[in-house]
């Protein structure tokens, strides 16, 4: 593979929370590339791991969390093997920013959001002089389509509303020209309306700044309008990665073929939906085989037994299944 | 037949300031809402947040006094009703609610939960409410063996189950959903949907969906309200809303919905909506919308638009559509 274009490798990534109810394998053998200007979109419910793989990224997991084995090469460098000072000097903020599903999650509510953003403008790019960090955070408000940046920027999150307070965040994130933007549910609380305003603008910004992008989502229809590759998950496991149009017009796993089925569509008419029987498994108490074994139709011994891997079905299409990839032991 | 019918409804919230609470102000939650559900009949109300659409919910529940209009039940003004009429209606209207965990009481057994609403309303024994409880549960695919289990120990999509099970328990007219599947995932959504499609078939039940979701909206619903703050916009038969949207806000709401097949995503035009709701305590003079309108006229700043018959039960209050 040439490493010429990748920006992030993840390398069998193995990520364990300690709970007091016991061990949580929230992410087992992960591994993806992220490539200069690409993004990629990890779709899955709740407990799939989705949001781990964000905050393993940018090593801001919560303190029970051990990455029990794994690489996050960026840039040709382990990120895991950097110290936490190098991490939050050189790195996270810096060169691989984040968004949350709630944006209030990136400001100190004490603060304005113009503080907020001339602090990062600050610290991340050394801009000392009053008026040229003033000057920085207001034409950030405006690139992210903020009217009136001089009273944004006086103003605390709590005036703001939920879809100018995301494009604030989007600004924050994105002031110190980073090279890659994660988004953890970016647009779950928002309005439809809303939803639409904050998608084209990532989409704009990705092209203006020459991001690259890792989208969280547990929704399909808005993983189809922002991403060229689709990483499925379901409890921690990777289960099928493709491009976009791959995955959803011709999937392969038999999870990500019964997820499609199952999403109710406002654009087209269907007839009964076809649902998937039981329910996600307990994450402390994990099937010892394909975690979707339980509630697959397919499901026959060597699932019950091994965790399937991931395997090249088509070009550039990786599924990890027994019984439709198989040969997936290495 | 007609159900329930909903006339002119109006829900204001005072704004109190100042140490002796003076009232300098009203949330205009829902102004002038009309619409009527028949018998055996799924109508959903579709609208972003603060448009009303679960205020008039609580109203029809007899959670909030309306500030003005009627909303007849069976023929009768439920605003007025009293003692054995009263409990009669409590009886025929029940409520599923967005989080099943807090609606059902954690610490109550499942059994028990579904039980209750029986010994509230029937001269029963305890054992004769939760031997029907149980018959109740497996009808909406819980095991027996949950019975005795409290809600801590359920999924979300179980809990929301029970749930229905105590809504279904003392055979409703109409049962008000409101948000019934936003929690859940999409695996689990889908269950919950054809329940609900199975239960309305079976017991001849009436919904009134509350929805933000357009997808859920459409595979559900006979027939669709649309709200924009505080006033019904558009309202039709499901598929004509979704196949022919007149008002530009329902054209626009619909276009932002994401499709996760990318064949059809090439075919959509998308409108796109300038700016946020504005506030509902001060709204846009004329139709509520014109600030934000794609297909403003100089007629919209200035009058509101009447509801205007279009189609064969097709509303749409939009100047578009008046006659010349």
């Amino acid at each position: 593979m040439t490493s010429g274009n990748v920006i992030l490798n993840i390398k069998d990534l193995n990520v364990n929370y300690f709970t007091l109810e016991g061990v949580v394998k929230a992410v087992r053998g992960l591994s993806f590339t992220l490539r200069k200007g690409e993004s990629l979109c990890i779709v899955g419910e709740s407990g799939s791991g989705k949001s781990t793989v964000g905050l393993t990224i940018i090593r801001a997991l919560p303190s029970n969390a051990v990455i029990t084995s794994g690489e996050v090469v960026f840039n040709d460098v382990d990120l895991l093997s950097l110290s936490e000072e190098e991490m939050s000097n050189k790195i996270r903020g810096k060169e691989i920013s984040m968004i949350f599903q709630d944006p209030a999650a990136t400001f100190n509510p004490l603060f304005t959001i113009g503080q907020t953003l001339s602090d990062v403008v600050r610290h991340h790019l050394g801009i000392k002089e009053k008026d040229k960090v003033r000057e920085h955070v207001q034409s950030m408000l405006r690139t992210v389509g903020l009217p009136d940046p001089e009273r944004v920027a006086r103003s605390y999150p709590h005036e703001l509303s939920g879809g100018m307070l995301q494009r604030a965040a989007i600004a924050v994130a994105l002031s110190t020209n980073p090279k890659v933007l994660i988004a953890d549910e970016p647009t779950t609380m928002l309005d439809v309306t809303l939803q639409a305003q904050i998608l084209d603008l990532l989409r704009k910004l990705k092209e203006e700044f020459n991001l690259s992008m890792i989208f969280i989502t547990h929704n399909l229809g808005v993983a189809a309008e922002v991403c060229d590759k689709i990483l499925v998950m379901y409890a921690g496991v990777p289960f099928e990665e493709g491009s976009c149009e791959e995955v959803l017009l011709r999937p392969i796993h038999p999870y990500t073929k019964k997820l499609l089925e199952c999403v109710p569509r406002a654009h087209r008419r269907v007839g009964r939906l076809r649902y998937i029987p039981g329910m996600l498994p307990d994450p402390k108490n994990l099937p010892r085989g394909c975690p979707f074994a339980p509630r697959c139709e397919r499901a026959t011994e060597p699932c019950n037994e091994r965790l399937p891997k991931m395997v090249e079905v088509r070009s550039g299409h990786r599924v990890a299944c027994h019984i439709l990839a198989p040969g997936g032991e290495h | 037949m007609t159900l329930l019918n909903v006339v002119n409804l109006k829900k204001y919230f005072p704004i109190r300031k100042g140490l002796f609470g003076r009232v300098v102000g009203y949330v205009k939650a829902v102004d002038n809402v009309s619409f009527s559900i028949s018998e055996n009949e799924v109508f959903s109300l579709v609208g972003e947040s603060g448009s009303g659409k679960t205020t008039i919910a609580r109203c029809i529940l007899k959670l909030y006094d309306p500030t003005d209009g009627k909303i007849i039940f069976e023929g009768k003004d439920i605003t007025r009703l009293k003692g054995k009429d009263l409990k009669d209606y409590h009886r025929k209207v029940q409520a599923v609610f967005q989080n099943p965990f807090l609606s059902l009481n954690p610490r109550m057994r499942i059994a028990d939960i579904v039980a209750e609403p029986l010994l509230a309303h029937m001269k029963i024994s305890r054992n004769e409410a939760r031997k029907t409880a149980i018959k109740v549960l497996e009808r909406v695919g819980l095991s027996a063996s949950l019975a005795r289990r409290f809600p801590s120990d359920l999924s979300g999509g179980q809990a929301q189950r029970v749930a229905i099970a105590r809504a279904l328990a003392l055979k409703p007219k109409l049962i008000v959903l409101d948000e019934p599947t936003s929690a859940l995932d999409v695996s689990v959504q889908a269950q919950i949907l054809n329940l609900l499609e199975d239960l309305s078939r079976e017991y001849k039940l009436s919904y009134l969906l509350i929805s933000h979701d357009l997808s859920v909206v459409r595979y559900i619903s006979d027939r669709v309200g649309v709200m924009y703050l505080g006033n019904i916009v558009e309202e039709a038969l499901t598929e004509v809303l979704f196949e022919s949207p007149l008002h530009p806000y329902t054209q626009a709401l619909l276009s932002a919905v994401p499709e996760p097949d990318p064949s059809l995503k090439k075919l959509r035009k998308r409108i796109m909506l300038p700016g946020e709701p504005p506030s509902s305590i001060s709204p846009p003079k004329g139709c509520r919308l014109h600030p934000r309108c794609p297909r403003v006229m100089d007629v919209c700043s200035k009058g509101e638009p009447p509801l205007i018959e279009v189609g064969e039960a097709h509303k749409v209050k939009c100047w578009l559509y008046a006659k010349k």
